[in-house]
C-alpha cells in the first residue's frame, strides 16, 4: 500500500524521511506556479536525487505559461517523471517539448464521474487525480469504469477556494495591518474556522479539518497514487495517521452526498 | 467596427421577452436540470421550444446552460437531454465537462458549444485545447486581463466571449465548494449558497474579515473591448428581476450603440455608471480587466447595500388623446414625485406627479400596493413595457 502512496514535499530534508518510513512517490510544489502550498524553487528541486512528479496547480496567465516553458527546458530531467497540473495549457507546452512526463490532470473538484476522466484519459492524459467532494461509492463506481489507473486523496486538509485574488494583502491595505498571509478564519455564525494561504499569485481556502479518507486505501485496483496532502501537517503527523487503526471522525463526502437542487433535501 | 453581440441572462420566459425587447441580441438560459443556477425557475424542454421560436422571429439567439459539473448519476439523462437540445434548434449551450463534447460527437448532434467559464480559460495554449473540440466560442475566465485576452484573440483567432456585468464570484469560477463544506449545496452543480458574501473573524485581528468582491462593471471600457475584436458582451444574473436586468441592458445597448456610432463621450459613461450602481445596489468595478483587484474591488466593513424601491411601474398602455399612461404599479409613490420613464425606444423623459387616478378614473394622492393599475398625465407617449423609476439622476446635468 505503501508503495502507492505520493505526498507533497515541503523541503528537502522530508524526502529522506519519508522514504525511511517506506513512501518513495514524492510531489514537489514548484515555486511561483502553485498557491495553496509550500514552495520549491528550482535550485532545490535539480537537487532531488529520487523520482519525483512537478505540481503545477496554478492557472496561468500566457506570460507566465511561456515562462514555464523556459523552466521545462532547463530543469534536470533525470528524476522527474511526471507534472500534476490544473491548466490544460501545462499539457499543450509538455506535448510541444515532447516531454516524455507523465500527464497528470489535478483538476481540484473536477474529476467527479468516470465518463469525463475517461474523455481526458483517451486525450493523451496519463491519469487524472479524483475529486475530494464526492463518496466512496462513487469513487468506487470511477475506479471500476475508467481505462487508466487513478490518483485518489486520501488525507490531509482540502482545498476549497482558490481565488486569483490576494484576499489577505487586501485586507491588510484596508485596515493598514501586518497579518501573516498564511492564517485562519472563522466564519461568525458557524464558527467554522478555516485555513487560509496566500502569496503573489492568489489566495487558497482549505477546509477546517483533515480529510481522513484512508478508508480508501482499501481500493486496490485501478489505484496510480494515494495522495496525501501534507500542507500544514508535519512528517510525523503523516505518519501517525498512517499507523492508527481506528476509523476516523471525519471523512469529507465520502458518505455524505451533496445537494443538487434544494428540492432534493426533501426527497 | 466588428459587430459585437450583447448577451443576456434570462430566468424564465417573462424575463426572456424583456431582455429581448431591452435589446439583447441573445440570451442564456438553464433548463430544468444540468444548469448551474439550479435553483432559478428555469425552463422546461417545450419552453425551451418556446423560447427559442420567439428568439428566432425576431432574429436573435438562444443558448442554454448544461455547465454543471457531473457526477456518475447525472450521466443517465444527459444524451437524451442533448438531443432534445438539438431537436428544439437551441443557438448554442454553453458547457464545461468535456463528457458534454463527446456525447455531441459521438452522437453527430447538430449543437453548437460555447465553453463555460467555468473551463477557467486565461491563455491561448488551454484555449486551443477547447478548440480542437470544435467549441465555437470560449467563454473566458472573469479573471483574464485585457492583455491576456489579447494574447488569446491574437493566437487563437476564436470567438470570444466576455462578462461585462454583475456579480463575481471570490474564487475561479468552479473552484469553490465553500458551499459544499458549510451546506452541503454543491457550488458545482448549482446549488451555491454564496458562503463568499459571509463574514469572517480573522486571528490577530479584530476587524471582520470580508472575501467578498464588488460586481463586475465594463461600462468605461466598451469600446476598448470592441476594438480588441471580443464578439460577445455577457451580463450575469439569472435570478436577478426584468427591472435589473432590463435596466442593465438598456444601459449596455446604448453604450455599444453610441460607440458604434461614435456618439458616445464620458458624460454619458458617468451617468450611466451611476444608473448601474444605483440599480444593483451595489458598487461595481472593472475587476480584473485593467489590473489585479485590489481592497478597493471588495467590500469590508461598512458596506452599503440598501435595496432602493427605485422602480415605479411598468408601462401598460398609452392614450393619445388623453395624453394619459397607464401603469402597473411596483413601488410606492405619490403627489409631487419626479418620476422618470425609460425605455428601448424612449429616451429618459422626466414626468413630474400632479396628478394620479385609479382604474376607475378616481383621484388618489398615493399609489401604495405593488400590482395596482394606476393611471397618470403623460404629456410624451409611451410605449407598453416601457419603464418608470423614480429620477435619481438627470442626463442634462452631465452633457
Amino acid at each position: 500500500m505503501k508503495e502507492k502512496i505520493i505526498v507533497n514535499i515541503k523541503n528537502l530534508s522530508e524526502i529522506t524521511e519519508y522514504e525511511k518510513q517506506g513512501i518513495t512517490n514524492f510531489l514537489v510544489p514548484l515555486a511561483n506556479f502553485c498557491v495553496g502550498y509550500d514552495e520549491l524553487d528550482l535550485e532545490d528541486i535539480n537537487k532531488v536525487t529520487n523520482d519525483f512528479y512537478l505540481l503545477i496547480n496554478r492557472l496561468l496567465p500566457y506570460e507566465d505559461l511561456a515562462k514555464l516553458k523556459e523552466i521545462f527546458k532547463q530543469i534536470d530531467n533525470r528524476f522527474l517523471k511526471g507534472i500534476f497540473f490544473e491548466d490544460l495549457g501545462v499539457l499543450s507546452i509538455i506535448n510541444e517539448l515532447n516531454l516524455n512526463w507523465e500527464k497528470i490532470y489535478f483538476a481540484n473538484h473536477f474529476g467527479t464521474n468516470y465518463a469525463s476522466i475517461n474523455a481526458f484519459l483517451e486525450r493523451n492524459i496519463d491519469s487524472m487525480v479524483v475529486s475530494n467532494e464526492i463518496t466512496k461509492e462513487e469513487i468506487k463506481e470511477i475506479l471500476n469504469k475508467t481505462h487508466k489507473d487513478l490518483v485518489i486523496p486520501v488525507y490531509g486538509y482540502n482545498q476549497i477556494m482558490y481565488s486569483r485574488r490576494n484576499l489577505i494583502s487586501n485586507f491588510n491595505t484596508e485596515f493598514a495591518l501586518n497579518l501573516p498571509l498564511e492564517n485562519k478564519i472563522t466564519e461568525k455564525v458557524t464558527k467554522k474556522t478555516l485555513r487560509i494561504k496566500e502569496n503573489k499569485y492568489g489566495t487558497v481556502i482549505y477546509d477546517e479539518k483533515i480529510y481522513n479518507n484512508l478508508e480508501l486505501l482499501e481500493f486496490k485496483d485501478n489505484i496510480k497514487f494515494y495522495y496525501i496532502n501534507t500542507s500544514f501537517l508535519t512528517t510525523q503527523d503523516i505518519f501517525e495517521a498512517l499507523n492508527k487503526t481506528e476509523k476516523s471522525d471525519f471523512n469529507g463526502f465520502l458518505d455524505k452526498k451533496t445537494i443538487y437542487k434544494i428540492g432534493d433535501i426533501n426527497e | 467596427m466588428n459587430k459585437v453581440e450583447l448577451l443576456a441572462p434570462a430566468g424564465d420566459l417573462e424575463r426572456l421577452k424583456f431582455a429581448f425587447l431591452y435589446g439583447a441580441d441573445a440570451v442564456y438560459i438553464g433548463g430544468k436540470d444540468f444548469s448551474l443556477r439550479a435553483n432559478a425557475k428555469n425552463f422546461t424542454i417545450e419552453e425551451i421550444k418556446e423560447a427559442v421560436k420567439y428568439a428566432h422571429n425576431l432574429h436573435k439567439k438562444v443558448y442554454v446552460t448544461v455547465n454543471i459539473v457531473f457526477h456518475n448519476e447525472d450521466l443517465k439523462n444527459l444524451e437524451n437531454y442533448l438531443k432534445s437540445l438539438a431537436q428544439a434548434h437551441v443557438d448554442a449551450i454553453i458547457a464545461s465537462d468535456i463528457i458534454v463534447l463527446d456525447i455531441i460527437k459521438k452522437e453527430n448532434l447538430n449543437l453548437e458549444v460555447h465553453l463555460s467559464t467555468q473551463a477557467s480559460i486565461l491563455n491561448a495554449e488551454s484555449a486551443k485545447f477547447y478548440l480542437k473540440e470544435n467549441v465555437s466560442r470560449l467563454v473566458l475566465a472573469r479573471e483574464a486581463s485585457r492583455k491576456d485576452i489579447i494574447d488569446i484573440k491574437t493566437k487563437t483567432k476564436a470567438d470570444l466571449e466576455v462578462f461585462i456585468h454583475g456579480a463575481m464570484c471570490t474564487s475561479f469560477s468552479g473552484k469553490c465548494v465553500l458551499s459544499n463544506c458549510f451546506t452541503n449545496r454543491d457550488s458545482n452543480r448549482g446549488g451555491c449558497a454564496q458562503i463568499c458574501r459571509w463574514v469572517f473573524d480573522i486571528e490577530n485581528s479584530k476587524e471582520p474579515f470580508s472575501i467578498t468582491p464588488k460586481d463586475l462593471n465594463m461600462v468605461s471600457y466598451i469600446k476598448d473591448m470592441i476594438d480588441i475584436g471580443i464578439n460577445s458582451f455577457k451580463i450575469e444574473g439569472r435570478m436577478r428581476s426584468i427591472y435589473y436586468v432590463s435596466t442593465v441592458l438598456n444601459v449596455y445597448r446604448n453604450i455599444i450603440d453610441k460607440t458604434m456610432n461614435k456618439t458616445i463621450n464620458d458624460a454619458y459613461i458617468k451617468y450611466y455608471q451611476d444608473i448601474l450602481n444605483r440599480c444593483a445596489n451595489r458598487e461595481s468595478t472593472p475587476q480584473f480587466y485593467d489590473k489585479l483587484p485590489t481592497n478597493k474591488e471588495q467590500y469590508f466593513l461598512g458596506r452599503q447595500e440598501e435595496s432602493n424601491q427605485d422602480f415605479i411601474g411598468l408601462v401598460l398602455e398609452y392614450d393619445d388623446d388623453a395624453k394619459m399612461v397607464t401603469i402597473e404599479e411596483r413601488n410606492y409613490f405619490k403627489i409631487g414625485d419626479v418620476l422618470e420613464a425609460f425605455g428601448p425606444n424612449t429616451e429618459p423623459y422626466e414626468i413630474k406627479i400632479n396628478k394620479i387616478y385609479n382604474e376607475n378614473m378616481e383621484e388618489i394622492d398615493v399609489a401604495r400596493h405593488p400590482k395596482m393599475i394606476v393611471k397618470i398625465p403623460c404629456d410624451k407617449a409611451l410605449n407598453k413595457y416601457d419603464m418608470l423609476r423614480l429620477k435619481i439622476f438627470d442626463i442634462s446635468s452631465y452633457l
